[in-house]
C-alpha cells in the first residue's frame, strides 16, 4: 500500500515528514510505501545502520572518516551517484542508547531567487570520490521537478567560475529555517532527499555517543 | 549512463567555455577552450536526438552501437567531427552549410594547435570567428532546449547577443538591399542584353600579395563570378620539381558581379549574402619566375630565407 496522499503531499510541500511506524516491523516495508529500496553499496542490504564513529576508527571515503564524531555539515545523500535516492527513510534502531538530533534544512524553501536559480543550474561540478567521476550541477529539474545536490565533500566546481554558485546556495542555507528533529522509538523520519539537505547536530549529551539509526535509501515509484 | 548522452556532453561544454571566459579574448588558449566547447555541443546536438548518433559503427564490428544502446562495452569509439558537422546540418534547425564550414574551421585550427607545432589560434583573431561561434553555439543551443544564457552566464550572453542580433540585422539588411537591386535590374534588361552580359569574362584584377579569388555563384543572378579574398597567414609553399605549389586561405572581401554588376563589400555583408567562411586556393608556378615576382614587390629576402629554411 503507497502513502497517503496527504503524507506524501506533506513530503512533497515540507520537504519531510514524521510518521509513525512499529518498531517491529522492518524499516523497508515502510520504505516500499515510497518506491523501491535501494542498497547505499554494492552487495549490501538495503537497511544501513549509521553509528557515531570517531574518526580513527572510520572508514576511508566516509563522512566519519571527514568530520569524526562531531557535527556532520549540511549535505543531501549520495550528491555523487548519477541518480541519488529520491528518499531517505530513517528511525533510530532498537539498540540505540542515544538520540543526538538531525538538523533539517528544505532547499526549495530558503529564498532562493530566479538569479540563484539560473546560476545553480549553469554551474557545473564534478561529482567525485567515486570509481567514474561525472559532471552535475547543483540544481536540475529532473523528472520536471527541482532537484539539488549538495554536498562539498564531494561535489566541485569544474571551473572556479562555478565556485559562486555554491557560496549563493550556501548564503541562502545560512538564513533558511532549520528543523531540529529529535529522535523518538517508533517514528519514521523520512525526508525528500532531492530538496531537503540534512546534517547531525553537535554533541547534545553523553549519550549521544550511542546513536544508531537504521536508513533506507529509496527511488521513487515513478523513476 | 553512456559515453554519448546528452548532459554529460553538454557539462562539458559549459565548462569549457566558462574556463575559456577566464582567458583574454586575445590569447590564443581562449580560441582554443572555445573549440574544444563547440565539439562538445556539437555532439551533444546529436546526442540530444539519439546517443546512437555519436556511435561510430565501423570500428569493432559496430561494438559502439551496442553502447550507445545502454549495453556495456570497452572503450566505446564516436564517429569524427566530420561526420559530427555534417549530421548537425540535418539534426540542428538553422545549421547550414556556411555553419558547418565555420565549425570545420574552428576545429581544424585545433587540431592545428593540438597535432602539431604551430599556433592553431595564433593568427586567427577573434574578430574573425567570435560572432559566428556565438551564433552557431545559438543555434545548438536551442536544439537541445538551452539557451546563451544557461550557456554563457548572463554577463557573456548579453555581449554574444549583441554581436550576433544588432549586427546581423543591420547586416543581412544591407545584403538583401544590395542583392534585391541588382536582380531587380537585371531582371529588367531584355532578355538579350542577359545573355550578352552573361558571355562575359570577369575583369581581370591585380592582386595585391595578400589578395586571392576564387569562383561563386552571384546571390543575384546566380551567374558563376570571382570573389575576392584576403589572404591571413603565410601561404603555403612546396617545391615539386621546378614547380611552387603555393595555397592560401583566405577570407571574403569584395564581390563584383560582372554580369549584373552587384558589388558587395566586407566579410560581414559577404556572410549575410551566403559568401562567407574561407576559401583555400592552389596556384602552381615556375619557381624562377614567382620568386622573380617577389624581387620585384620587395619581399625576395625573407621568403628566399624562408625557403632555403624549408
Amino acid at each position: 500500500m503507497g502513502l497517503a496522499s496527504s503524507l506524501l503531499g506533506e513530503l512533497g510541500d515540507r520537504g519531510w515528514l514524521v510518521a509513525p511506524h512499529p518498531i517491529d516491523v522492518p524499516l523497508e516495508a515502510f520504505a516500499r510505501r515510497l518506491g523501491e529500496p535501494i542498497p547505499s553499496r554494492p552487495g549490501r542490504g538495503v537497511v544501513d545502520e549509521l553509528r557515531v564513529v570517531q574518526r580513527e576508527h572510520a572508514s576511508p571515503g566516509t563522512a566519519s572518516f571527514v568530520h569524526g564524531a562531531g557535527e556532520f555539515p549540511w549535505h543531501t545523500d549520495a550528491a555523487n551517484w548519477p541518480r541519488p535516492p529520491a528518499y531517505l527513510v530513517m528511525r533510530l534502531a532498537a539498540s540505540s542508547t542515544g538520540g543526538r538530533p538531525t538538523l533539517l534544512l528544505p532547499l526549495h524553501r530558503i529564498g532562493l531567487t530566479v538569479e540563484d536559480g539560473s546560476m545553480l543550474r549553469r554551474s557545473v561540478y564534478r561529482a567525485v570520490g567515486l570509481r567514474h567521476p561525472f559532471l552535475t550541477t547543483l540544481l536540475s529539474d529532473a523528472d520536471g521537478r527541482p532537484t539539488f545536490r549538495y554536498d562539498p565533500d564531494c561535489l566541485v566546481p569544474a571551473a572556479p567560475a562555478f565556485q559562486e554558485a555554491q557560496e549563493a546556495l550556501e548564503r541562502r542555507m545560512s538564513g533558511g529555517d532549520v528543523a531540529t528533529h529529535r529522535w523518538q522509538p517508533g517514528q519514521v523520519l523520512v525526508l525528500d532527499n532531492r530538496v531537503t539537505a540534512h546534517a547531525r547536530s553537535g554533541v547534545v549529551d553523553a549519550t549521544d555517543a550511542g546513536r544508531v539509526l537504521e536508513r533506507v535509501y529509496v527511488r521513487a515509484s515513478a523513476e | 549512463m553512456t559515453t554519448f548522452e546528452r548532459d554529460p556532453l553538454y557539462q562539458k561544454a559549459k565548462v569549457y567555455m566558462a574556463r575559456a571566459l577566464d582567458e583574454d579574448r586575445d590569447d590564443p588558449h581562449f580560441g582554443l577552450l572555445c573549440a574544444l566547447s563547440l565539439e562538445a555541443l556539437t555532439r551533444a546536438a546529436l546526442a540530444h536526438v539519439h546517443p546512437a548518433l555519436l556511435a561510430d559503427p565501423k570500428v569493432d564490428e559496430g561494438k559502439s552501437l551496442l553502447h550507445a544502446f545502454g549495453f556495456p562495452t570497452e572503450r566505446p569509439i564516436s564517429i569524427p567531427m566530420k561526420a559530427v558537422v555534417a549530421r548537425c546540418q540535418i539534426v540542428v534547425d538553422g545549421f547550414d552549410k556556411s555553419d558547418a564550414d565555420w565549425t570545420t574551421t574552428i576545429i581544424d585550427h585545433r587540431n592545428t594547435e593540438l597535432h602539431s607545432g604551430d599556433l592553431g589560434f595564433a593568427n586567427f583573431p577573434t574578430a574573425l570567428w567570435l560572432r559566428r561561434f556565438y551564433r552557431i553555439c545559438s543555434l545548438l543551443l536551442a536544439s537541445i532546449g538551452e539557451n546563451l544564457e544557461a550557456f554563457l552566464g548572463p554577463t557573456e550572453a548579453s555581449r554574444a547577443r549583441i554581436m550576433i542580433d544588432e549586427v546581423e540585422a543591420a547586416i543581412v539588411a544591407t545584403a538583401r538591399a544590395a542583392v534585391g537591386r541588382a536582380r531587380a535590374a537585371f531582371e529588367a534588361l531584355p532578355e538579350g542584353e542577359r545573355e550578352n552580359r552573361a558571355r562575359r569574362e570577369p575583369a581581370f584584377v591585380l592582386f595585391q600579395h595578400d589578395e586571392a579569388s576564387t569562383w561563386a555563384e552571384c546571390p543575384a543572378c546566380s551567374s558563376q563570378t570571382r570573389l575576392i579574398g584576403t589572404v591571413h597567414g603565410e601561404p603555403d609553399r612546396r617545391l615539386d620539381g621546378d614547380t611552387l605549389i603555393v595555397r592560401r586561405t583566405a577570407v571574403p572581401s569584395v564581390l563584383v558581379c560582372h554580369v549584373c554588376d552587384l558589388s558587395l563589400s566586407g566579410y560581414q555583408v559577404l556572410d549575410a549574402a551566403g559568401l562567407g567562411g574561407q576559401f583555400t586556393t592552389e596556384d602552381h608556378w615556375d619557381a624562377g619566375e614567382y620568386y622573380a615576382e617577389l624581387v620585384a614587390d620587395g619581399r625576395y629576402v625573407e621568403d628566399y630565407a624562408e625557403y632555403m629554411n624549408e
